[in-house]
């Protein structure tokens, strides 16, 4: 081996690339970029505030420090473990000292400013948040391991919201007004999505069955669910609003059980007719790719089609199916936000009175809690369906 | 006993068993050999009713087995295939308890058979039968596939292209096991292969199909020497075909009297075994001697190649 290709070598294996890029882009955001923003009240602009210039002298030399050292592990090849430990480290206490940022900023009797992340902090928040993710794929943990991991940084964030440290932060003086409104509707937003892809899961399993065990019924019935997939969900809310209200108006008992034109019945009624389409055709494809020969095995060996479909295909399907539901579900927990534009509720309904009063952060505080349940959701299902391929 | 009688299979215009009659004896070996898509494995299933003919009825042991519910026919009827086709979620026991579930075996005969099966196929019970099929080699996965086939004590194995996945060496043991299993369990077996050596070696008797017709059936001797249409005779033609006719041969068939020198050949060897002893050694002539070592007379290189040329007319 010469010199040069000695020290070639050596190089590549000195910097681990990913953490390379993210901890330039992390210090070079919270060098240049604002740290915060501050807006005098809730709906007018912000105006860039950088690091130094929002948190007290120690506060902002120790964020420094502990960023750079974190940048220098995750830029180096080093343990995943190491990586993940830095990453979360860095991501908690950027929060911890945002947190921080409203009391050094402004004054105490000043009720209507209003701080927030500013894209400095935004960058260096998302690139080391984006290595702890990296190394936990690293770390290659067993599906069990994976959704423990995934609880214990819900908790963790669980935690340091409830711990107070971030109240001042301008999502959380949007959430302290809201608090029994919001856990309200996050209760209908949980209902509605989880509620309609059980009941999806009900009616599209049989026919998922009839499907792969009819392949003439097969066509017409995914070209039927494809059609409806195609019309715009607020079309579809408002096309159901009309036969509903009808249904409402002539049938006391479907009045009385809550069902109406507007509200969450329809609502409910088209997230599980868009949920339809990938419970449906998940069920068909994931029980037609289940090996020929385990199939053949299984009739030679005396099975019924029932017993069949149950001990062989079934088992063999159930990593397809549960991929397919994942999808399903993260679909479903994204589109229950627009439910709110008919009056259902969930948490689409502090985007769109965020979006009425030109207030951002109203909109994430609908958006946040969403994109980290579908995020959630997706995690424990991509696990589960690792445990079945086992 | 097995009679197929005037069998025929339609995928739409393509007939792909073309009013085939067959029987098969009770504890016979029957080698169907064919070339792909003779329609050798398509009749193989009609058996067990994997596939339904278009016409014609298959009966065994004098019933009609499409008056028989498939499931229940097929937990009677053992069925080994290409590969294995092992289900891959399940461990080599639960793969080989498979149909003694399905009938409601007790626990302890289930586990007391799938013990004495694994034993017979040469595999340790305590450290294969936990295993997933993708922990288990091409060889040890066919083994486990033929213990499924028998774990219910059928009378009837059917296998499709058994050995075809297998690496010449462990094929050729494998069939050797087979032999031996045949012997010991006095199964009835119906094998389809596209290898004639492979249908010479463990078919009592071999029918031969060619485009879902069958062209001949008789014992692997009367194959080799006599073909009957030249189909058969291309599907038998090769430069050792002598040597394949004199295998099937023993040296008691040419036993004269007389004395020899040198080394004795056994009066089990087969035609081949002795004609090479003699070539290898110069000799025109070696003694024969039974099991005892008794001398039985002489074999000569005369009559030798006398066994392994064509037949005349």
């Amino acid at each position: 081996m010469t010199a040069i290709e000695a020290s070639a070598a050596a190089g590549s294996s000195t910097f681990d690339r990913l953490g390379l890029l993210a901890a330039g882009v992390a210090i070079s955001g919270l060098a240049l970029g604002p740290f915060a923003t501050l807006k005098p009240n809730r709906i007018l602009d912000g105006a860039p505030v950088s690091l130094f210039a929002a948190l007290s002298p120690p506060v902002a030399a120790a964020v420094m420090l502990l960023a750079a050292a974190a940048a220098i592990v995750v830029a180096l090849r080093t343990p995943a473990l190491l990586r993940l430990l830095a990453g979360l480290a860095v991501a908690a206490a950027l929060l911890i000292a945002l947190g921080t940022a409203p009391s050094h900023l402004v004054a105490r009797d000043d009720m209507l400013a209003r701080i927030g992340p500013g894209w400095g902090f935004w960058l260096a928040f998302l690139a080391f948040a984006l290595v702890a993710s990296d190394a936990i794929v690293r770390l290659r943990l067993r599906p069990l391991m994976r959704v423990a991991a995934l609880a214990l940084v819900l908790a963790g964030a669980g935690a340091l919201f409830a711990s107070g440290a971030l109240d001042d932060l301008s999502l959380l003086k949007e959430y302290a007004p809201r608090a029994q409104a919001f856990w309200s509707e996050a209760r209908t937003h949980l209902l509605l999505s989880f509620g309609s892809v059980a009941a999806a899961l009900t009616l599209g399993v049989p026919l998922g069955l009839a499907c792969h065990f009819s392949p003439r019924f097969e066509g017409p019935a995914l070209g039927f669910l494809t059609a409806i997939q195609t019309i715009p969900s607020i079309a579809l809310f408002a096309l159901l609003i009309a036969p509903l209200g009808w249904l409402a108006a002539n049938l006391p008992s479907a009045s009385a059980v809550g069902i109406s034109g507007v509200g969450i019945a329809p609502a409910f009624v088209a997230l599980t007719l868009y949920a339809l389409l990938p419970v449906v055709a998940g069920v068909a494809s994931a029980l037609a790719s289940t090996p020929r020969d385990a199939v053949e095995a299984a009739r030679a060996s005396g099975m019924t089609e029932r017993q069949a479909l149950l001990l062989v295909k079934a088992p063999l399907a159930a990593p397809r199916l549960l991929a397919s539901l994942r999808v399903t579900l993260v679909q479903t927990i994204g589109l229950a936000t627009v439910a709110a534009l008919i009056g259902a509720g969930g948490f689409g309904t502090f985007v769109f009175q965020g979006m009425g009063q030109t207030a951002i952060d109203l909109v994430l505080l609908g958006a946040v809690p969403t994109v980290a349940l579908a995020f959630a959701a997706s995690v424990a299902l991509d696990a589960a369906a690792e445990a079945a391929a086992r | 006993m097995i009679a197929i009688e005037r069998l025929s299979k339609r995928y739409g215009e393509t007939a792909a068993v073309a009013d085939v009659s067959l029987e098969i004896a009770e504890g016979e070996s029957l080698a169907i050999v064919g070339s792909s898509g003779s329609g050798k494995s398509t009749l193989l299933k009609t058996i067990n009713r994997l596939v339904e003919p278009s016409a014609g009825r298959v009966v065994v042991d004098g019933e009609d087995v499409s008056t028989v519910a498939p499931h229940l026919l097929r937990r009677r009827i053992g069925y080994v295939m290409q590969g294995a086709g092992l289900f891959p979620h399940r461990t080599a026991f639960e793969n080989i308890s498979t149909t003694p579930r399905l009938l409601r075996w007790e626990e302890p005969r289930i586990r007391a058979r799938v013990d004495e099966l694994l034993t017979l196929l040469g595999l340790d019970p305590a450290t294969y039968g936990p295993r997933k099929p993708h922990e288990l080699s091409g060889g040890e996965q066919q083994r486990v596939g033929v213990a499924r086939a028998l774990a219910a004590e059928p009378r009837v194995l059917l296998m499709d292209e058994p050995f075809g996945a297998l690496d010449p060496a462990v094929r050729a043991k494998a069939q050797v096991d087979l032999a031996a299993l045949r012997k010991r369990l006095g199964l009835t077996i119906v094998l389809v292969t596209h290898d004639m050596d492979e249908a010479a070696r463990l078919g009592d008797r071999i029918a031969v199909m060619h485009r879902g017709r069958l062209l001949q059936q008789g014992t692997p001797a009367e194959i080799f020497s006599r073909p009957a249409t030249p189909e058969v005779a291309a599907l038998v033609a090769s430069d050792d075909r002598p040597f394949r006719l004199l295998a099937l041969g023993s040296v008691r068939d040419l036993v004269e009297p007389g004395s020899a020198a040198g080394d004795p050949v056994a009066v089990e060897a087969t035609l081949r075994g002795a004609l090479g002893a003699l070539l290898w050694s110069r000799r025109d002539a070696a003694p024969v001697v039974g099991a005892g070592g008794e001398a039985l007379g002489i074999v000569t290189l005369k009559r030798l190649i006398e066994a392994g040329a064509e037949p005349k007319a």
